[in-house]
């Protein structure tokens, strides 16, 4: 389980930002602080730049080497109060606590606010952009192909599309997907905009709600997508016809129907998109949902490193000596891109199973599909489903 | 419809089930975030 996770992680942070990666610093001359900070650092700081803490970052004292305060005349140690500090602000402090999580022993780190200011711009900003652009377009693309109509004349026959336990693990999945992503999306921006809106009392019981929707309703969203995986995931291999029907962009434009098995090359695409991606969301919700237990970034950082793949891209190794905290940001940041990711993917298949086309939403509503809108859009399922109905009453 | 109910019905479950079964089963984060000294409520 733990290699098809790190396996998802690394396939999936091929396309993370470079948020890890450091670049070398330019040598700067300290002498006229003494081999401290200079003015250039502190401005750099101020303005919200990187700044290279190499020079000092080490500067911890020697523990160690104090005499032992039982000797006469014994120092307090081997480190300095500023080394102290020093050893707390970098995360190289031997901490003793009670306290069992790892953070507990990371007493300051400085990625809290880069984390904030990521969630807050970039995130939702290009996250929704990417939801509400797919639904603008498809809105364009409505106005302009308008609704897929069944072609020929309804037969008034029927063919059972997807079995019970089929539908039932399809709305298991689509229900919790739809409030995991309500909820998600209250976590996530909340603080930003429903404080302003509603007030934080008001705000402080929607917040604990949805906490408690999004970490328990994941269960079923997980179970949804085992099962999904095996109810399905024969139709969905890769298949010759497949070409043709991509070439012809599935006769959405018209150009007839391409013929196409239970899934045509579309739907595959959907199914391995809710398996790769909703894994992959699964496996950092997993990380999140257990606190501290199941950290994922660093070992992937790390493989990527062995790969060659930051280098090969012409970035710097990334970062693998990441603080407990910051593995929790990485997985949080992480579960937010796949989502809306996903989410996009996912509107245009409510879009094409509802309002975009005749006929289609009957296959997981009732299960049953009118036959010519089957043979518009499937004919090889159908031809696959005569034969073994005429097997069926040739043997009875 | 009816798979449509079924399944919401049974993500109801799931949840409220997991709600309760995972501080059960000693996963809540107090458990887990503190030592042997500590008495939890």
């Amino acid at each position: 389980m733990l290699r098809l996770i790190y396996a998802l992680m690394i396939t999936f942070s091929l396309s993370l930002p470079a948020f890890s990666q450091e670049t070398p610093a330019a040598e700067t001359d300290r002498s006229a602080t003494g081999g401290a900070q200079t003015l250039e650092d502190i401005m750099k700081r101020q303005e919200g730049q990187k700044v290279d803490n190499s020079f000092r970052s080490g500067l911890t004292g020697n523990p160690g080497g104090g005499r032992a305060t039982t000797d006469q005349l014994g120092t307090l140690g081997g480190a300095s109060d500023p080394e102290l500090w020093r050893a707390l602000r970098f995360d190289s402090a031997d901490i003793t606590t009670q306290v069992q999580h790892p953070a507990a022993t990371v007493l300051i780190q400085d990625t809290g606010m880069w984390w904030l200011q990521f969630r807050e711009g970039p995130l939702s900003k290009y996250g929704f952009g990417l939801v509400l652009g797919t639904m603008g377009l498809l809105v364009l693309f409505y106005l302009i192909r308008g609704r897929i109509r069944i072609d020929g004349e309804k037969t008034g026959r029927k063919i059972l599309r997807f079995k019970s336990i089929e539908r039932f693990a399809h709305w298991l999945l689509a229900g919790s997907f739809i409030l995991l992503g309500l909820t998600g999306v209250i976590s996530l921006l909340g603080r930003k905009f429903l404080i302003p809106a509603l007030g934080p009392e008001a705000f402080s019981a929607i917040a604990i709600g949805a906490k408690w929707v999004h970490n328990n309703v994941s269960w079923a969203f997980m179970l949804a997508i085992v099962m999904i995986f095996f109810l399905w995931v024969v139709h969905n291999l890769p298949h010759k016809t497949d070409i043709n029907w991509l070439l012809k962009g599935g006769g959405i434009f018209g150009g007839g129907h391409p013929p196409a098995k239970k899934f045509n090359a579309g739907q595959k695409f959907i199914f391995w998109s809710v398996i790769v991606l909703g894994g992959s969301i699964s496996a950092s919700g997993l990380s999140l949902l257990f606190p501290f237990e199941l950290p994922m970034f660093a070992a992937t950082f790390a493989k990527l490193n062995d790969f060659g793949i930051p280098q090969m891209l012409g970035m710097a190794e990334l970062n693998t000596n990441l603080a407990p905290h910051t593995e929790m940001q990485y997985a949080q940041l992480w579960h937010a891109i796949v989502s809306f990711v996903l989410f996009a993917i996912v509107v245009a298949h409510i879009y094409i199973g509802s309002v975009g086309m005749e006929g289609a939403y009957d296959a997981m509503g009732s299960g049953e599909v009118e036959e010519q809108w089957a043979r518009e859009h499937h004919s090889l399922w159908v031809e696959e489903v005569k034969a073994k109905e005429a097997q069926a009453g040739g043997s009875s | 419809m009816r798979e449509i109910i079924l399944a919401f019905a049974a993500m109801a479950v799931i949840a409220v089930a997991a709600s309760y079964a995972l501080p059960q089963m000693g996963f809540s984060s107090q458990a887990q975030t503190s030592g042997d000294a500590v008495r939890l409520d």
